[in-house]
């Protein structure tokens, strides 16, 4: 927008600059045109007027002449009053004259007896010098003046006649050229001003299409000249400030808004300064009470002399924009509250559950204690007395007190682990493992199986817990791998990610149908039958509980009879950016 | 006394009244402009104005007083007069000047006794010719160069001989004259009679009748003309006016005064006037057109 303004402002002040520019060029040119051929006609016209002068001047000295020599003709010798010197200087005078234009016309003359003209000048020079004195001439000095005078006449008559052929052929040939530069600086304004008029029309179409982008931009946005007078407004300014429908071009801001605040008259006379202000929120209160936020802007545009010529007006408002986000934040408030609360009774929850498994378990305890430390002395002491039926009976319930006891250790396990305040450190699992299955090996030294290790395998986690687990899955491995001719356990390092870290557990023994794998993790689910494979369905639960708990995830893949994976994996912690320089 | 418009009149009457007037208006719009025009309009396609261009030799063109007179001005007064033209201006120039002022139109016709030339009539039309004259000699009574009548001027010696520029004499002096003969040109017959009285030239060549002309003229009495015949000396010359070639109407009106005038008694006395013998006119009613 701020672009499309800026090209606006230019091309207007453009309008308003080039129009003189160019017709004072175009006067310019023409002016020079005419001038540089008047100035020319006037050099040659000067020269022929010159020449004009100089046949003038023979024409007046021959009158004198010829009008004393009819004197002396007439009168006779001693009637004349004319005066030979001066003929004779006219005559000298006149044939100067002949041999200036002779120079001037640029080739030589020649006398009526087809002398060259210098011949019969100095000759008559000579014949004139001879003709010298005091008085009245004799009658043949009379003659031979007036013999002299003829030839001179005619030959300034001649030359006379050539000029004024020359004058002729040079004004009209200067005519001709005057008229074809005349018409030719017509045409050539004509052209001109074909070209203003188009880029005229250009620039007002141009002007027009601004002028209507302005009137119909979806924005709040008026031109101002200095008087703060509008030069343009959008509709979307004229209806957000409640200018109605009709044009607002001309008329000054203020007198439309006469109570307009002074910080408003302050902001748009730093703009006259040339400075841009903008807010990106501002609030305003309406008289009626209504609140209203707006984004604007003040920008001063700047005159081809480089002046502040007025300032352009934006501004958006933004007050649903403001509204929607005032209505988000008290939303998210709300959900954090409900959030702490929710989380707040859950955590009692919890604790109230934990202390209860707890109490539970304990307090079963000490009954079971009880049960078992009964039935041994019973055993021991009255087992002679009892028949077989008897006997078995007691060693069921013995083995049941057991199989509760174990369930009850599984249950404190498991609960404890919700208790337990995670210390997270790197964990290296593979001594873990080999410690776990070494006690195995070691309690069960009949058994073939071959057990595969990583070099390590490290996470991040509490390493108590991950003790937990890696024993629970090993444990499971080397349960489910006990009727396995070849067993094979193996623990290995997976791929998962930059930012977690993980591995598995494998074995070929039992395997499990992948159709109940989701039931593996809940606690007390069972897919083999105690006899086939003694347990009490804990301990995938306890080794999915220690994953949640460090914001991993554990899970399964299984064939019957092909044996299972167990998968892990546990989030690493971000490493600190390094600074950058 | 009531005005006429206001004055009631029955129709007819108010109608030849009103025809009265507009006739009444129309003649006095005619008399007007013949008022304006002279006292007789000229012929269609004639000028209002003539300027006549001359060079003084007298029996020719000269002044007299304040009037230009002549053989040929006095004619050229009544062929005007005849055509309709009452407006004339009379320009003096000399005798070499006179075809080139014609044909700068500076002048409508000559009248200086201009002779018939091939030469002159590719540049311009003449008239019906108003005399024919033979050529002659201006000498001194002494006669010093010994010069007789009938001089064969082409086997002549040591000769200066003064002729008008212009003129006839000059132009057949200059092309089969002696080549000892030396020409003086000189303006006009004034400077070439002063030549002769000076001996600045041995003779004046010049048509009979100019230089009759001036011996009786003053200090005519030193002065004595020699007449050539035609061989060996330049033909009889015949004097006519002289018009623009396109100036066609012009001298053909010109030509049909003077074929009613040349000849007549009135154009005998003018010529007995100015000692103008009458076989030139005979001569030229011989070779006229």
């Amino acid at each position: 927008m701020n672009r499309a303004l800026r090209q606006f402002l230019k091309r207007r002040a453009g309008l308003r600059r080039h129009p003189w520019v160019r017709e004072t060029l175009v006067l310019v040119v023409a002016g020079m045109l005419l001038c540089s051929v008047l100035l020319m006609r006037l050099h040659q016209r000067d020269i022929l007027f010159r020449l004009n002068a100089c046949v003038s001047d023979l024409r007046e000295s021959r009158a004198d002449l010829s009008q004393g020599l009819l004197q002396v003709m007439v009168g006779g010798e001693a009637g004349s009053g004319f005066d030979r010197n001066r003929g004779v200087a006219l005559i000298e005078q006149s044939l100067d004259v002949m041999l200036e234009l002779e120079q001037r016309l640029e080739r030589p003359l020649v006398s009526q007896d087809t002398r060259p003209l210098q011949e019969v000048v100095g000759e008559m020079r000579e014949q004139c010098h001879g003709l010298r004195g005091e008085g009245p001439p004799s009658l043949m000095q009379a003659v031979r003046l007036q013999v002299i005078y003829h030839e001179l006449h005619t030959l300034g008559e001649r030359m006379n006649r050539e000029l004024d052929r020359e004058v002729e052929q040079t004004n009209r040939g200067q005519n001709q050229s005057f008229i074809f530069t005349v018409v030719g600086s017509v045409l050539f304004l004509a052209l001109l001003a074909y070209i203003a008029y188009r880029a005229d029309r250009e620039l007002v179409q141009n002007e027009a299409r601004l002028l209507l982008f302005v009137e119909h931009a979806p924005a709040a946005l008026a031109m101002f000249d200095l008087r703060m007078c509008y030069l343009a407004a959008s509709k979307r300014w004229q209806r957000d400030y409640g200018l109605g429908t009709g044009s607002v071009i001309g008329r000054c801001h203020y007198d439309l808004f006469p109570s307009l605040p002074e910080p408003w008259k302050e902001v748009h006379r730093r703009g006259f300064a040339g400075e841009i202000v903008r807010a990106e929120e501002d609030r305003f209160v309406h008289p009626d009470g209504v609140v209203q936020w707006l984004r604007w802007e003040v920008h001063p545009w700047v005159q081809p002399n480089g002046k502040v010529g007025g300032i352009v007006i934006f501004a958006e408002d933004i007050t649903s924009i403001k509204e929607a986000q005032a209505e988000v934040q008290r939303l998210n408030a709300q959900l954090e509250q409900r959030v702490q609360e929710r989380t707040a009774e859950l955590q009692a929850a919890n604790k109230e559950i934990e202390s209860f498994s707890y109490s539970v378990s304990h307090d079963l305890r000490a009954p079971l204690r009880a049960i078992d430390g009964f039935g041994r002395i019973i055993a021991e002491s009255y087992g002679s007395l009892m028949d077989a039926q008897g006997k078995d009976y007691l060693r069921r319930v013995l083995a049941a007190t057991e199989r509760m006891g174990q369930l009850i250790d599984d249950l404190l396990e498991l609960s404890r682990i919700n208790r337990v305040e995670l210390q997270r450190r790197p964990v290296d699992l593979v001594p873990l493992a080999r410690n776990c299955l070494d006690l195995h090996v070691h309690a069960e030294p009949a058994r073939k199986v071959r057990i595969v290790l990583p070099p390590s395998l490290t996470v991040h986690g509490d390493s108590r817990l991950l003790t937990v687990l890696l024993e629970n899955l090993l444990n499971n491995a080397w349960k489910f791998t006990s009727r396995t001719e070849e067993a094979v356990i193996e623990m290995g390092v997976s791929e998962a990610g930059p930012d977690r870290s993980g591995g598995f557990v494998r074995d070929n023994g039992a395997g499990f149908d992948m159709a109940y794998a989701a039931k593996l993790f809940t606690p007390f689910q069972r897919l083999h039958h105690q006899n086939e494979f003694p347990g009490t369905g804990i301990g995938l639960a306890t080794v999915n509980r220690i994953a949640l708990r460090h914001g991993g995830r554990v899970w399964a893949e299984g064939k019957p009879g092909a044996g299972a994976t167990i998968h892990f994996e546990f989030p690493r912690p971000v490493p600190n950016p390094t600074p950058s320089p | 006394m009531a005005p006429l418009a206001i004055m009631k009149l029955s129709p007819p009457t108010a109608f030849v009244l009103q025809g009265a007037r507009l006739l009444g208006s129309l003649v006095c719009l005619l008399g007007v402009l013949l008022f304006m025009d002279g006292c007789r309009p000229a012929k269609v396609g004639l000028p209002k104005l003539l300027r006549i261009g001359y060079a003084v030799e007298e029996p020719y063109a000269f002044v007299r007083g304040s009037s230009v007179t002549g053989e040929a001005p006095e004619i050229a007064k009544l062929a005007a007069a005849q055509l309709g033209i009452f407006q004339l201006r009379w320009v003096q120039l000399s005798f070499d000047e006179l075809i080139e002022a014609l044909l700068q139109k500076r002048v409508d016709v000559i009248a200086a006794g201009m002779f018939v030339t091939p030469e002159r009539s590719q540049r311009v039309a003449f008239s019906r010719p108003t005399l024919a004259v033979k050529p002659g000699l201006l000498v001194l009574k002494e006669n010093p160069a010994g010069l007789r009548p009938g001089t064969d001027l082409r086997q002549v010696t040591e000769l200066c001989v003064a002729t008008v520029a212009g003129s006839q004499e000059q132009a057949w002096l200059s092309e089969n004259g002696s080549s000892f003969i030396r020409l003086l040109n000189v303006p006009d017959a004034v400077t070439g009679r002063a030549a002769v009285l000076s001996g600045a030239a041995d003779t004046l060549a010049l048509s009979v009748i100019t230089l009759h002309a001036m011996v009786r003229s003053r200090d005519g009495w030193q002065l004595q003309v020699l007449e050539l015949e035609s061989s060996g000396a330049p033909p009889r010359g015949q004097a006519a006016f002289v018009f623009r070639q396109e100036d066609v109407e012009l001298r053909e009106s010109w030509d049909e005064f003077l074929k009613g005038y040349l000849g007549s008694p009135s154009h005998r006395m003018l010529l007995r006037d100015l000692g103008i013998p009458e076989s030139c006119i005979q001569a030229t009613e011989s070779t006229a057109p």
